[in-house]
């Protein structure tokens, strides 16, 4: 028995509809999301482009609008970020070349292993707790820059030991054995053949990690960094602000002016934002082009 | 106890245990009934046997029989596979390859290692050949190039990379690189080469040209290969071992081993009834 290709039968055509219907529903969900954005990138476009400035760049906070501006927090983010980068990515990748490479499989590292996945889902005030606690008051560091990066650090670790862990993993085996059969100490093999391979994937990872931070505002809140900073940071131990705790005091104010200056102060976190990410997307690509194996 | 053919070939004795090196060669490594177990699976059971210096051995048997483990147990190398665990002895020219105070470092520097899978770093030509002895202290910067020339020239590649020695290995064809790997391996000036299957990803122009090197190298160097190909072990090998489900079936000259074979099961095998 055969019927022509052409002669729908039986549930064809409601099969059919339930496809498109899917289809539609999952082009809708992501039509909503990137009008959303798009929403939200004009309406803050619109406020603050006008006052993003030289001037806004280069100037302090104030309480005169025309005269306000960002430099003590972003000065005060790109120190932040590059003592947390510091403390954080020896840990991270330490702890991960360890427990990749070195730690032998137990009841304990199987514990590190679902703890670490844990602790990165932790709510970023947490950590602001304990590096409140810990650092700022334990280590007596106060509002310091250096109690804001350990506190950030605490907060990207785990991050940045599943990132590197899994760049890690990536390295073939193939030359793990070569370089362990020719007599190399399991040291000399991560050293020379391990860790190039990985290095693209791990900072990919660390670049991810740290521009997840540079957003962050509850726990420098938590561990008190001002709001309002009129100078900009020297050294670890001064006092600082960051960017969206700026955002945050100038939002959170009655008057127009201020929230065309949140605005601003958007526009050039996001400026920030997406030039770490283009970094992270540019050093993915290129070592996937010259990867040879 | 390790039972050598010798004792045995007059009135062969399937009760004496397992089979033997024939003349009284020199015994570079020797397995001393080594069981070895992933997890609770042994993968190779009570199998001795004594490898003859500046010999080649082939260790044949088919897919499972435990011969790749059986080969990276002459150099410690499945201490990097989880859950292996090894009862027995092996013995390199009569020390405990397995004793405590031995560096596995210290034997792998002795005894190299050629894989199935060409296997170079992703480095240039010159630096696949000279990083084994550079990390071993082996040779000064300044003596690196002839070492580097003199391994490649042993390993047959020399006249193909003389003029690219900064390409990068991969950029090799596999035969070619193959060759690279087992040059790195002799750039260590080892005492023992074992090879596991080094020509099952290659095609046969290359293969001959890895047999026939090894029949250079054996003059030099103890070699153990392990293959599944049935042709290569009789072209290339003198002694052959037939491993069947982790049981060493036979052990004698390869000459023996195919054309008079004292097991039934190896007869089978190397006619080519199963495996």
């Amino acid at each position: 028995m055969s019927a022509r290709l052409g002669m729908q039968g039986g549930n064809l055509a409601r099969r059919r509809i339930r496809g498109m219907m899917f289809r539609g529903f999952c082009a809708a969900m992501t039509a909503a999301g990137v009008i959303l954005l798009v929403i939200l990138l004009t309406r803050i476009w619109r406020e603050g482009a006008g006052w993003v400035d030289w001037q806004f760049i280069s100037s302090f906070p104030s309480r005169f609008p025309e005269k306000s501006g960002i430099l003590s927090a972003l000065v005060g983010t790109l120190w932040l970020i590059a003592l947390t980068a510091l403390i954080s990515v020896p840990l991270g990748v330490g702890a991960a070349v360890w427990l990749e490479e070195f730690a032998t499989r137990n009841r304990f590292t199987r514990l590190l292993d679902v703890n670490i996945s844990n602790l990165a889902g932790v709510p970023s005030i947490i950590y602001g707790m304990l590096g409140l606690t810990v650092f700022v008051r334990g280590l007596q560091l106060d509002r310091s820059l250096l109690a804001g990066s350990l506190t950030m650090s605490l907060l990207v670790l785990p991050v940045i030991i599943v990132a590197s862990r899994e760049a890690i993993q990536q390295v073939p085996k193939a030359f793990r054995h070569a370089a362990l059969a020719l007599g190399a100490s399991k040291w000399e093999t991560v050293r020379h053949h391990v860790l190039p391979a990985a290095v693209p994937g791990i900072l990919t990872g660390v670049i991810l990690a740290l521009s997840r931070a540079i957003g962050e505002t509850a726990p420098l809140v938590v561990i008190g960094a001002f709001a309002y900073v009129a100078f900009v940071p020297e050294g670890p131990m001064d006092d600082f602000t960051v960017l969206p705790i700026q955002i945050f005091n100038w939002a959170s104010r009655p008057q127009q002016e201020f929230h065309e200056l949140a605005a601003a102060g958007i526009i050039v976190l996001l400026a920030v934002l997406l030039l770490m990410n283009a970094t992270a997307v540019w050093i993915r690509h290129r070592a996937r082009r010259s990867r040879p194996w | 106890m390790v039972a050598t053919a010798a004792d045995r070939r007059p009135q062969p004795d399937p009760e004496e245990g397992p089979p033997t090196v024939p003349d009284a060669l020199p015994a570079v490594l020797e397995a001393r009934s080594v069981t070895i177990r992933y997890g609770d699976n042994p993968a190779v059971r009570e199998v001795s046997l004594e490898i003859p210096e500046n010999r080649i051995t082939a260790i044949i048997g088919p897919s499972g029989c435990g011969k790749s483990t059986l080969l990276r147990a002459f150099n410690r190398m499945n201490e990097f596979i989880a859950d292996v665990t090894m009862d027995g002895g092996i013995h390199y020219r009569g020390e405990n390859l397995y004793g405590k105070d031995v560096d596995p470092v210290e034997v792998r520097r002795r005894i190299g290692m050629v894989f199935q899978k060409p296997n170079p770093f992703p480095r240039s030509i010159f630096q696949n050949v000279s990083w084994g002895p550079t990390i071993n202290g082996m040779a000064l910067k300044s003596e690196l190039p002839a070492l580097v020339e003199r391994s490649l020239r042993q390993a047959g590649l020399w006249d193909e990379v003389r003029d690219r020695l900064d390409d990068n290995g991969f950029s090799l064809s596999g035969g070619q690189q193959q060759r690279l790997c087992i040059a790195r391996a002799l750039a260590m000036e080892p005492d023992v080469i074992l090879l596991d299957e080094p020509c099952s990803a290659l095609d046969p122009v290359s293969t001959s040209r890895i047999e026939d090197l090894l029949f250079e190298l054996k003059q030099k160097y103890t070699i153990v290969i392990v293959t599944h190909n049935m042709q290569q072990a009789a072209r290339v090998s003198d002694f052959t071992a037939f491993l069947e489900a982790g049981k060493l079936v036979e052990f004698d000259e390869t000459e023996a081993v195919f054309t008079r074979p004292s097991e039934k099961r190896t007869e089978e095998y190397v006619t080519g009834r199963f495996g």
